[in-house]
């Protein structure tokens, strides 16, 4: 860094030491906690804190009935894939919109995006159920429209009202990342592009997806990491197979089952799954902007 | 503090010399409940004091219960009686009660309301404190067979109130099914195909156990299913998936999923009738031949509550047939209190068998203490995710 | 070419106005249901009835539940800001050891399953014998806020001008003087949008309060909570109020924003 000149060290330690201490206390040891438990023995109402490796071997082997509890967080990341699709193919266009074409309100309509994370969660995903239900909106339009003669119910309590859901939900959590991303692509780069002869699509594809690709990894990592923790979009809209993902796993052990080790077990599992998610993208991140850094000199 | 504890066991210690000269008078009371003052002695209870109600004048008491048994309906009365508040929280399951009474304890409830799947556990693993009947004014009008079971006594103790109990019966719409279903085996008609709701609950594996006929000969054995019963259970359950819509996690989910015809057939309670009905449907419930489970929920003071007193003139109140009138109007349960009948339409009356509990007793296997309660809810999840 | 591209153009705004549709679709149906005569929302709505803004106002529970998640989200805000602002200042002024670490540390709250933080925090709370409460709550907020201050505000300071910083101070005017003068009006905008980001998301957080709040109720909660006896449509009334207020807050401060530009 090139720009410490200006002040001395003094300040430094005032500075940092208070973010510093709180996510030690209250996000590092809590982790820490959470490693702990999970090799320790639940007991009936309290952990048993022996050493045990139990949890971990529980949750990748096979029980006695044949089904193997990881196989939800392959579903769960199968879900949640889907879901960033969707969101970004959702995200995107509306943020290029945005950024390019609209000059008038603007802010307005980005604000627009955001407002709705104002409106209870709960109360969303319950206006979901009113919409695809078998006697819903979306089933009686279709019987209006004679796209089917009876109402269907695959809509509501399955695979698909989870993933809507989401994706509704997390949609304006991948917008503002990307449209920031886009916000900061220098106009006059996209000149230079055109001068240079390039057509629409060639700018579009050499100059604009380059530059917003980091936004675009960010707002994918958001959705995708937020899908994979979510246990109220299952347990509100899904039905018998799709009601239990990983994160009602993990709950269930904390919130009824009472078993924390097990639950910290697979909580430790998730985490390490995110941090290499993260690590990967955050590689990804940097080559990208390694990219635009070279792009700005051209 | 120390002044009410010594008050309570000179009650207590005059409640049980008092039985036991009774028994020693060879009286025809087979019952040797727990140490329970008649209902004269509790006397003062029911009027508390002045003193009293200045201490407990402000403060709030915090429970920990079922949906529908913390109703402004009849919790109101007893804010006003004493102005104080009362702030309810809800559980959706035993378990889920297990582990909010795991997080909290005593500094964040103050009474609970377990069924009898887990009351004895509580018991045993000293979560609650023991009640003094004799501060319960109407103790002795309870039902007789809920005021002596023996699951939640302890060192001749008693630690939970009798409150409500109830079947988890099959519920069926009557527009779509004319005919009284007589098994539990309808629900896997293929007609039935994604319109049936089981509770998300290790209830569903009780419930197996019963269409598997294991509790003819024992009742307990429903409760104490081997690993091969389990899994038989389990297999039933997974080849219902096709039929069920939805696993319902709450009573007002379960109401939903039928106000909008996304179901026909449910294991569900008494709550679930009324309210649908309300809405001008026409819900009807069986108890079909292999039977249905019951439950019975006490309320309970948790151990190290900041309220105690409170908690105590909360109890003597619940118990008034008064209050278990309105209990019941809430809830449709039927309530532990027979007097309660005194308040109730003729409607009610018979929607909650005031009139005659003990017969209906015999129609349901009441829940147990599950010791294996952990595989339990294991194989539940292992139907959910497979 | 021109042709073509307007072609595209059109596209672009139709697709942009269905992912608008799609995303206001629900909250139409919330606004909408709220005014339901019935008690129970399903389709079609069978009357129209005031009635559940009354029920709302009366509903103690929920108006408390309301205040407590403005107090909480207030807060926390308040917390975040106080520590997420310094500690931006400290990662763009200095350079130390472990920098890097630091920087991706931060980041984790935010990024991490709000569910794991939740169970995290739960565990840990019980082993230092916090019970779950309204402060239990206020330091779970705190944490995942503190990171989308301290990101926010650090990209905006990256942004930032050294130049006139360093005018300032060969001006004669002194450290904090230029930081009151130069630096906090510059990221001032990076201020005003991280609060009212962390607000918005401390308003509806369920995963870690779901974990801490023992008997204090914020507002989702409280209707996670009346889901149990079937949401009734007064839960549409407090978001319907909750979602009117949200938006004349935010249209009066974009404007606010767009004259000050002017």
């Amino acid at each position: 860094m090139k720009k410490t000149a200006v002040h001395k060290k003094g300040m430094l330690l005032p500075l940092l030491l208070p973010p510093a201490i709180w996510l030690f206390l209250f996000l590092f040891l809590p982790y820490l906690n959470l490693f702990s438990y999970s090799f320790w023995k639940p007991g009936p109402f309290d952990v048993v804190k022996e050493f045990t490796l139990h949890n971990y071997a529980k949750f990748f082997t096979a029980t006695s009935s044949g089904s193997v509890p990881y196989h939800v967080l392959i579903d769960t990341v199968e879900l949640a894939l889907v879901v960033t699709v969707f969101t970004v193919i959702l995200s995107f266009p509306l943020a290029y919109y945005l950024n390019f074409k609209v000059t008038r309100f603007k802010q307005t309509i980005y604000m627009l995006v955001i407002i709705p994370l104002w409106v209870s969660y709960i109360v969303r995903a319950y206006s979901w159920k009113i919409i695809l239900g078998t006697n819903g909106i979306l089933n009686s339009a279709f019987i209006w429209l004679g796209v089917t003669d009876h109402p269907l119910d695959i809509f509501l309590y399955s695979k698909v009202s989870v993933i809507i859901g989401m994706v509704h939900i997390y949609t304006p959590f991948v917008l503002m990342p990307i449209y920031t991303a886009l916000e900061q692509i220098p106009r006059n780069l996209l000149e230079a592009s055109k001068d240079l002869g390039a057509g629409r699509f060639q700018s579009f594809l050499h100059v604009v997806v380059p530059l917003a690709l980091p936004g675009v990894i960010a707002g994918a990592t958001f959705a995708f990491v937020l899908s994979m923790g979510d246990f109220l979009a299952p347990s509100l809209l899904g039905g018998p197979d799709s009601s239990t993902m990983i994160a009602n796993i993990v709950q269930q052990q904390f919130g009824t089952s009472n078993n924390w080790p097990y639950g910290s077990a697979i909580g430790i599992v998730i985490l390490v799954l995110v941090l290499a998610i993260l690590e990967l993208t955050g590689r990804a991140e940097k080559r990208f902007s390694a990219l635009d850094t070279v792009a700005m000199r051209k | 503090m120390r002044k009410r504890s010594a008050w309570s066991s000179i009650i207590s210690l005059a409640a049980a010399s008092a039985l036991l000269l009774a028994a020693c008078g060879g009286g025809g009371s087979q019952s040797a409940g727990p140490a329970a003052g008649n209902g004269n002695a509790a006397s003062p209870a029911s009027a508390p004091s002045a003193d009293v109600k200045e201490k407990v004048k402000g403060q709030t008491l915090n429970l920990l219960t079922w949906e529908g048994y913390a109703d402004p309906l009849f919790t109101k009365g007893f804010e006003e009686l004493y102005g104080v508040k009362v702030n309810p929280t809800y559980f959706g399951s035993s378990d889920e009660l297990l582990a909010k009474l795991k997080a909290g304890g005593g500094s964040t409830y103050d009474i609970i309301s377990p069924s009898s799947d887990v009351a004895q556990l509580l018991v045993q693993s000293d979560m609650v404190e023991p009640i003094d009947p004799a501060k319960i004014s109407s103790f002795q009008d309870l039902n007789e067979k809920l005021r002596n079971l023996t699951d939640v006594q302890k060192d001749g103790k008693l630690y939970g109130l009798p409150f409500t109990w109830g079947p988890d019966y099959l519920i069926y719409d009557g527009d779509v099914i004319k005919e009284e279903p007589t098994s539990w085996n309808i629900f896997w008609d293929p007609r039935y195909k994604g319109k049936v709701s089981l509770w998300d609950d290790i209830n569903n594996l009780y419930m197996m156990g019963q269409i598997m006929g294991l509790d003819k000969s024992d009742p307990a054995a429903l409760y104490n299913m081997t690993e091969e019963q389990l899994q038989q259970a389990k297999q039933k359950l997974v080849e219902l998936k096709p039929n069920v819509r939805k696993y319902w996690a709450t009573a007002g989910e379960l109401n939903d999923l039928f106000a909008n015809k996304e179901v026909v057939l449910a294991v569900g309670w008494p709550l679930t009738v009324k309210e649908v009905n309300a809405k001008g449907r026409n819900l009807k419930w069986t108890i079909p031949q292999e039977g249905a489970t019951g439950w019975i929920d006490r309320l309970m003071i948790v151990k190290g509550t900041q309220h105690r007193e409170l908690a105590d003139l909360y109890l003597d109140y619940i118990a008034s047939p008064k209050a278990m009138a309105l209990v019941a109007e809430v809830t449709t349960y039927s309530v532990a209190n027979p007097k309660a009948a005194a308040h109730m339409t003729k409607e009610l009356q018979e929607m909650t068998y005031v009139n005659d509990m003990d017969k209906m007793f015999t129609r349901l296997n009441f829940w147990q203490y599950v010791k294996d309660r952990a595989r339990y809810n294991e194989v539940w999840t292992e139907v959910k995710t497979n | 070419m021109r042709q073509t591209w307007n072609g595209i153009t059109l596209c672009l705004a139709l697709f942009s106005a269905g992912v608008l549709a799609f995303i206001y679709l629900p909250l139409l149906v919330v606004v909408v249901y709220s005014f339901n005569a019935d008690s129970v929302n399903s389709f079609p709505m069978t009357g129209v009835s005031l009635k559940w803004y009354r029920a709302m106002m009366q509903n103690q529970q929920l108006i408390a539940s309301l205040k407590n998640s403005v107090m909480v989200a207030l807060i926390s805000t308040g917390l975040a800001m106080l520590l997420g602002v310094p500690g931006a200042l400290a990662l763009d002024r200095y350079d130390f050891a472990g920098k890097k670490i630091f920087e991706r540390i931060v980041l984790l709250p935010l990024i991490l399953p709000g569910i794991l933080t939740g169970v995290a925090m739960l565990g840990f709370f019980q082993e230092m014998g916090i019970k779950p409460s309204m402060p239990a709550v206020v330091i779970g907020h705190t944490t995942f806020l503190i990171a989308i201050v301290l990101t926010q505000v650090y990209a905006r300071l990256k942004r930032l001008d050294r130049a006139i910083e360093e005018a300032s101070a060969d001006l004669g005017a002194s450290r904090w003087q230029t930081f009151w003068h130069i630096t906090l009006p510059n990221i001032s905008t990076a201020l005003i949008g991280s609060a009212l980001l962390s607000f918005t998301l401390s308003l509806d957080e369920i995963p870690v309060t779901f974990f801490l709040n023992g008997v204090f109720n914020t507002l989702p909660i409280q209707i996670w909570g009346m889901t149990r006896n079937g949401l009734t449509p007064e839960v549409n009334a407090i978001s319907t109020v909750v979602f009117l207020a949200s938006l004349i807050l935010i249209v009066i401060s974009t404007r606010l924003r767009e004259e000050e530009k002017a």
